[in-house]
């Protein structure tokens, strides 16, 4: 098809388009859009309302990841918090904090004299053999 | 007064309370605006509120039109008025039916037989229209309707030149082809 052929056809369409004609706009929406703008409803969206209405778009995938995520860090929060089992409260009265002072064995570690093992033998004990 | 101001000077005083120069602004661009909407809904009533919404963003959103840019107030209005239409698009699942009151079109001649030839071209042409795809019939009528550029058209889309191109030139072919097809017929498409 040549050039001026493609030329006449869209013309032509163009002007088959500009058939289709739109109705006057109503009366009706002048009165709302004035109405609103001097109710001054534009300046101030409270907060509440801006949360309702604002809409986030997002692909498919990253939703379905983002579902997965939240459930699967609910249930490991939910696990943690039963796996841990707190601490019974002590509950010590100063006697027993004596007591249990007064109990604790001494530890004392003297490394005096220690030497190190020069050579290491090796001896297997086969079960029921005396040491 | 104002008439003879620039659209962004008459949004900033019309954002100040000049109630005159909203009044200046929204005259100025109301029919655009609501035409590209009904074109796109088919519907006037949903078409008055996405024409009262726009009109609202603007006054809301002022930064969001650079009038220094070459962007013009047309295109911003458009850009927010095609959102609006699609969140109303999404809302419902569906393109919403072509006309609910076709009794309300200008009447095409002077005589009652011209007017009802008219309106059944009319509603021919509205009918194909509503069958396009809602992008291929958005980059269709601010192309067509509207007499916006390719450039202008992807700005309001936020897609390529090239993707408006290719919109446009389907739309087209699966025009030319229903209007045919309902000529050859001699009825609707």
């Amino acid at each position: 098809m040549s050039e001026q052929e493609t030329k006449r056809e869209k013309d032509e369409l163009s002007q088959e388009l500009a058939e289709w004609r739109v109705p006057p706009a109503p009366g009706a929406l002048d009165a709302r859009v004035f109405a609103s703008y001097r109710s001054g409803e534009w300046r101030h969206v409270p907060w509440w309302r801006a949360a309702f209405t604002t809409s986030v778009r997002m692909p498919l995938p990253v939703a379905v990841a983002l579902v997965l995520l939240c459930i699967v860090s609910t249930v490991a929060a939910l696990r943690q918090s039963r796996g841990v089992v707190p601490a019974p409260a002590a509950v010590h009265s100063p006697a027993q904090v004596r007591e249990t002072v007064r109990e604790t064995p001494a530890v004392s570690a003297d490394l005096r004299g220690f030497e190190f093992e020069r050579e290491i033998k090796v001896r297997i004990i086969r079960q029921g053999e005396r040491r | 007064m104002g008439d003879l101001l620039a659209d962004g000077e008459l949004l900033r005083n019309a954002r100040a309370g000049e109630e005159d120069a909203f009044r200046v602004l929204y005259e100025r661009h109301r029919d655009a605006v609501f035409g590209f909407a009904y074109r796109l809904l088919g519907s006037t009533s949903l078409a008055e509120d996405v024409t009262h919404s726009s009109f609202l963003t603007i006054l809301r959103k002022p930064d969001s039109f650079d009038s220094s840019r070459q962007a013009s107030l047309r295109t911003y209005l458009c850009a927010a008025a095609r959102n609006h239409a699609f969140r109303e698009l999404r809302r419902r699942g569906a393109p919403v039916d072509v006309e609910e009151n076709l009794d309300r079109l200008p009447a095409g001649g002077p005589g009652p037989l011209d007017a009802l030839v008219s309106r059944e071209r009319s509603e021919r042409v509205a009918e194909a229209v509503a069958r396009l795809p809602p992008l291929q019939r958005e980059a269709l009528v601010l192309f067509e309707y509207e007499e916006m550029s390719i450039a202008q058209i992807a700005e309001i889309i936020g897609a390529t030149q090239g993707t408006v191109n290719a919109r446009l030139h389907r739309a087209r072919e699966r025009l030319r082809g229903w209007l045919t097809e309902g000529t050859d017929r001699g009825g609707k498409p």
